[in-house]
């Protein structure tokens, strides 16, 4: 606590290499996601008139959105078959299947039953699209309502109000479903937003930067007790009278709370000053980030088992948290390399923990969704913990 | 007096080499026990034993009636540790850094507060309590790492060579510091290779070699083990036989002496030497060489011709009482610094 230098790489950096990651990839990160819309419902529309059906409009506002251009390359597939042929195979990471009888369902005002086919092994992508999706749903189901209200005051007869207005509210009907600015209107904004900015640049990097930094702050805690060797602290604390359980327990103890408070300053600065979403449940977070304390010290411990000098300890340490980092996908999205690789992740402290922050923020995941991840870093934390101490004991 | 601590045909190997070879020895409550001997004889293995740092292979230590095998921490308890090192938190200040160690000795409350103070006072550091130690001089930190070992009054306290490296001033202070400590009742076990602080220290002394006890006794009684013989010890110049000054400077600080061979022009001093009657034995220990006989008047003309004849400087020679040095040569051979 009392070494500046420590404090600026422990709390600092991560902060700059977010705003670092966050600006310098944003482009990369918010464009490019494969994506398709097949429309089902061409050819079944019983609609009648010139005007086009409903499902036409929620196509072309889709493919035509300047916004969505900015995240998705979006492309119209002609059937379902050949939809799910390329989220199989991972070309695209998702598709919206607009169905038959969308078109009735919507002048009819039932509710909207859409479809998306979601790539498994592009989950962050395909959440980012199903929320999309999701907001799209919901503004035409307010737009059908509207349209179904119209409709039946002019069933009813009274012509002259839907020449005073009705005609009007029909227009805006439709303009909320089709235009870029309906999608304003409309306010599925938070639906909206809360998908599309889980998966910026600097929401990414927020949460994998802090992963990543957590390890580091642990693990220069554990490897205290190499100094502490060296300086004959240890020793001397291992000479009075306090069990040795508790001592070893006690300096564990010290570094995961101060990790603790380490993770508790990035969230607040990452959250409040960078705006990163990190999702709803605020306490699964939290017992994720305990988690992968336990198993960043446990990691650790092993590590000075082996390193036994500082230095060795300091070269070996950031090594492994880079690997752990480049193969927990602190760096990019583990979901962009081939299926075979993917499951590497799992052999990775930051792996297992941004599996469980993703989905808390992509998915609105909460503790019960996430204690798998959950119970692997404590696993991880139990069998590097014990084998360390079991080295460390076996070479006194 | 009764005994406080008892080693029991101690032994610890670490591999191949035997560290501490079945010692066996006592010391008695309120006493100042000087354990000696070379680098690498075997006296860190032993202390580390009876702080209960290491296990031993075979025997036992008895700590206030307490085993180290079976109850380490009653034995803990009852002793006060200053290792070798300054083993303190150097960005903790003082009053910290001895508030952390009294708790580590079950110190809570106005007992430990009262601990601190006392800590202070005895280091003398009392207007430094809020400095951190990372400021101190060498002696001051060697200060505060005494006061540290004495917090919770051991009934005895190990100090392995606590005034390694520090100036005159601070030595003093702590040779003071060991005696007031013993005053107050507190059993000490000194370790040094400072030879003349082992002679006004301690009551009793064991000295030790290649992991055994080799003698053990008061001052007097070691000295009575090179018997009633005149000790000469001559310092050569410049002038001596190349290599011998240079090897046996060591590590001033460390006082390590590197293993060397006697040189050949050493060696031919030596020998001329030994050819004076009246001369009982001659060595070398470093540059300075180590003669004994019957009497020292008689032999000293013909040592100094033997000097010159050989070509080496002289630059002082005396006649001194026989020291530790001269007990470990007796017994050993070898200087303590060899």
């Amino acid at each position: 606590m009392r070494d500046p230098a420590a404090m600026g790489v422990l709390l600092g950096m991560p902060v700059v290499l977010i705003l670092i990651l966050g600006s310098a990839l944003g482009g990369a990160m918010d464009s490019g996601i494969k994506v398709a819309v097949v429309d089902l419902s061409r050819g079944h529309s019983t609609a009648t008139g010139s005007a086009k059906p409903p499902s036409d409009e929620l196509v072309s506002a889709i493919l035509e959105s300047e916004r969505l251009a900015d995240l998705f390359e979006i492309e119209q597939l002609p059937t379902e078959r050949l939809a799910r042929e390329q989220v199989r195979d991972g070309s695209i990471a998702a598709a919206l299947l607009v169905p038959a009888g969308f078109d009735e369902d919507v002048a009819s005002g039932r509710p909207v039953n859409l479809v998306v086919l979601r790539d498994p092994g592009s989950e962050l992508s395909a959440g980012i699209w199903e929320s999309v999706v999701t907001a799209f749903a919901a503004q035409f189901s307010a737009a059908s309502v509207s349209v179904q209200t119209v409709m039946e005051t002019v069933q009813r007869g009274n012509p002259s109000a839907l020449m005073a207005g009705g005609g009007a509210l029909v227009a805006k009907a439709v303009e909320a479903v089709t235009s870029d600015d309906g999608l304003d209107g409309v306010k599925v904004v938070d639906a909206q937003v809360k998908g599309l900015t889980a998966v910026s640049a600097i929401d990414y990097y927020g949460l994998s930067m802090v992963a990543m930094f957590l390890m580091f702050g642990a693990m220069f805690g554990a490897f205290s007790t190499i100094k502490e060797n060296r300086e004959q602290t240890l020793n001397r604390m291992l000479s009075t009278p306090s069990p040795r359980a508790q001592i070893v327990g006690g300096k564990m103890l010290s570094v995961f709370v101060l990790g603790m408070m380490q993770f508790s300053v990035l969230y607040v600065a990452t959250r409040f000053v960078f705006g990163v979403q990190w999702g709803g449940d605020v306490l699964a977070t939290v017992v994720v980030a305990a988690a992968e304390m336990l198993a960043v010290t446990g990691l650790a411990t092993l590590i000075a088992s082996v390193a036994h000098t500082e230095r060795a300890a300091g070269g070996i340490g950031p090594l492994v948290v880079q690997i752990q980092a480049l193969i927990g996908g602190a760096f990019f999205s583990i979901s962009v390399l081939p299926d075979w690789v993917q499951p590497v992740r799992y052999l990775s402290v930051v792996g297992w923990t941004m599996e469980a922050w993703g989905a808390i923020q992509t998915r609105g995941a909460g503790l019960t969704d996430v204690w798998g991840s959950v119970a692997a870093l404590l696993a991880i934390a139990g069998v590097l913990f014990a084998v360390g101490v079991w080295r460390t004991e076996a070479l006194r | 007096m009764s005994v406080i601590v008892e080693i029991r045909d101690l032994v610890k190997c670490f591999g191949e080499l035997t560290a501490v070879d079945h010692v066996t020895f006592e010391i008695e409550r309120g006493e100042i026990f000087g354990l000696l001997g070379p680098n690498g004889a075997g006296k860190t293995t032993t202390i580390s034993m009876i702080s209960c740092l290491l296990a031993p292979d075979e025997g036992d230590v008895i700590v206030a009636g307490h085993s180290v095998r079976t109850h380490s921490i009653e034995v803990r308890r009852a002793l006060g540790i200053v290792p070798q090192e300054i083993a303190l938190y150097p960005t903790l200040t003082a009053a910290e850094n001895l508030k952390f160690w009294g708790r580590m000795y079950g110190l809570s409350g106005r007992e430990l507060d009262e601990a601190v103070d006392y800590g202070l006072e005895m280091a003398g550091l009392a207007d430094k309590a809020r400095v951190r130690v990372e400021t101190f001089s060498g002696g001051m930190k060697r200060r505060i790492n005494i006061a540290a070992g004495v917090l919770h009054r051991p009934q005895v306290l190990l100090m392995d060579e606590p005034t390694v490296g520090i100036d005159p001033q601070s030595r003093n202070h702590i040779l003071e510091t060991v005696r007031e400590l013993n005053r107050d009742g507190m059993t000490v076990v000194y370790t040094s290779h400072y030879m003349e602080e082992v002679e006004t220290l301690c009551d009793r002394i064991a000295i030790v070699d290649h992991g055994r006890v080799i003698a053990d006794g008061t001052l007097d009684e070691l000295r009575a083990l090179v018997g009633d013989e005149d000790h000469i010890r001559i310092s050569l110049g410049d002038a001596s036989p190349e290599g011998s000054a240079e090897a046996a400077e060591g590590d001033a600080d460390t006082g390590v002496a590197e293993e060397t061979e006697t040189p050949p022009e050493m060696l031919a001093i030596l020998e001329g030497i030994r050819q004076v009657p009246g001369v009982t034995r001659a060595d070398a220990v470093g540059s300075a060489l180590e003669v004994l006989a019957g009497d020292a008047a008689a032999v000293l003309g013909g040592v100094v011709e033997s000097i010159a004849a050989a070509g080496a400087h002289l630059r002082a020679i005396e006649v001194v009482e026989p020291d530790l040095e001269s007990v470990f040569l007796h017994l050993t051979g070898r200087g303590l610094r060899d």
